[in-house]
């Protein structure tokens, strides 16, 4: 394959060389510093990214009682990206709103609110259950209420899809489930109704509006949930992202959960003053995104799934991997790194990866005058 | 799905690639279908782009080390 150097170190050269520099020269200077095939890049990038990461502190720094989001950083956060963990503990949304709304504050903290989960948790004070007459009593909250501007009416046919008969007796509401036979059930049908959302979007507990060097402003939630968030028509969906990368593969697809993991891994990093080649980031996040799924590195994700039994049970748990190939009458390719250690081979890496191609009759280098060869 | 997620600042741009296009493709790199990565086919963007399954998807990046590059997939089940 020819190489072609990239058009923005030619600029560069004839910038510091003149305009009639020798582009033969540069040519050279940019295969050489071109990684050779057979290069270990990964052990490369693991080592690169490994080393600085035992200057990360390893306890995140304790905000209890403040009133800024607390979210995971510094290695905590590395190991949640790597591992592609689902549910992380501090997910939340950079909501960036279109031009009429960032510029007002009212039009932006209406939105804010707006977007607020609320449950009928959050405005009853008290309930009780009455097994004998199969009936539950909610206190609602009246002040709660008329801070939110709900009426009663408005929460009855919240729960106008569940099969129950509900009133309003005051400031009481009353559920009554004939078909409840004992408290377990009524107690299960409690929780239900507890957490059925009268206003907003799901998953966002909170909502705090920021205001960017511009005069525009912007929304922090905790809590996430990228898909309905961007289908609401305020939003500038060209801007906003949520820092969850198994939401946002499912949401914006796997290309953009790759953006995202390179994006929070130097961001992660960057955030303690530490600096890695891009190219190592790069590599790990292909790595991950590599069959269309975010994986995880480590024993369930890339490791775990290595063709190789040797190379797996080199890893973690051998035992259980070897008695499972046994069981199953695996097959081990000697393709990789570690299975050729453990045999004493010469590894797949650099040198060792060429192998010596010796042409039958010693002549002719295409198939074609091979075969007349043999003919004669 | 009302979104348009290309417009999203973390999507890079998709084409959806002819076949003499592949064709080229995989005889510049000596791979073949099999070897490219993959994207689901439930994929949002492969959704959007209407694509089908053994499709090859060319992916415009943008990268802070070399510019900008080409990338593919092939759409898989």
């Amino acid at each position: 394959m020819k190489t072609q150097v990239p058009e923005k170190y030619i600029i560069a050269f004839k910038k510091k060389y003149g305009e009639d520099a020798d582009l033969n020269e540069l040519e050279k200077i940019y295969k050489r510093s071109l990684v050779t095939p057979g290069e270990a890049v990964g052990v490369i990038a693991a080592q690169s990214i490994g080393e600085a990461s035992t200057q990360l502190t390893l306890r995140t720094k304790h905000a209890a009682g403040l009133s800024v989001i607390n979210t995971t950083t510094g290695l905590p956060r590395l190991v949640e990206i790597f591992d592609a963990k689902k549910d992380i503990p501090t997910p939340f949304i950079d909501i960036y709103l279109n031009s009429e709304y960032s510029k007002s504050k009212e039009k932006a903290s209406a939105f804010a609110n707006k977007i607020i989960e609320i449950k009928i948790e959050d405005i009853t004070t008290s309930y009780t259950v009455s097994p004998r007459k199969k009936e539950i009593v909610f206190v609602i909250d009246k002040d709660v209420l008329k801070e939110y501007g709900f009426t009663m009416k408005e929460i009855i046919s919240h729960l106008s899809r569940m099969k129950i008969s509900t009133s309003v007796e005051g400031d009481k509401l009353l559920v009554v489930d004939k078909s409840a036979s004992d408290v377990k059930k009524l107690i299960r049908l409690r929780n239900k109704i507890v957490n059925v959302n009268i206003s907003g979007v799901p998953g966002i507990s909170r909502a705090i509006l920021n205001q960017d060097k511009e005069g525009n402003y912007w929304i922090k939630t905790i809590g996430t949930n990228l898909a309905e968030i961007l289908k609401m028509e305020e939003v500038d969906v060209s801007k906003t992202v949520s820092n969850d990368i198994i939401e946002v593969s499912k949401v914006l697809g796997i290309e953009a959960a790759r953006n995202l993991i390179i994006e929070e891994v130097r961001g992660t990093l960057e955030n303690v003053g530490l600096t890695v080649d891009n190219r190592h980031i790069f590599l790990i996040a292909d790595a991950m995104c590599l069959d269309g799924t975010v994986r995880g590195i480590g024993r369930y994700g890339l490791s775990g799934e290595a063709e190789s039994v040797l190379a797996r049970a080199s890893f973690e748990v051998p035992f259980k991997h070897l008695i499972e190939a046994g069981l199953y009458h695996e097959s081990d390719p000697f393709k990789y790194v570690a299975n050729n250690i453990v045999s004493n081979q010469v590894i797949p890496v650099g040198t060792g990866e060429v192998k010596l191609v010796v042409k039958e009759n010693g002549k002719g280098n295409n198939e074609e005058s091979s075969g007349e060869d043999k003919k004669q | 799905m009302d979104i348009d997620i290309f417009k999203n600042r973390l999507s890079p741009q998709y084409k959806i690639m002819q076949k003499e296009e592949v064709d080229k493709l995989l005889e510049e790199y000596n791979v073949s279908l099999k070897d490219l990565p993959k994207i689901k086919l439930n994929d949002p963007a492969v959704k959007q782009l209407n694509a089908n399954e053994g499709d090859v998807i060319e992916i415009n990046r943008k990268s802070a080390t070399a510019g900008e590059y080409n990338y593919y997939r092939v759409v898989v089940k």
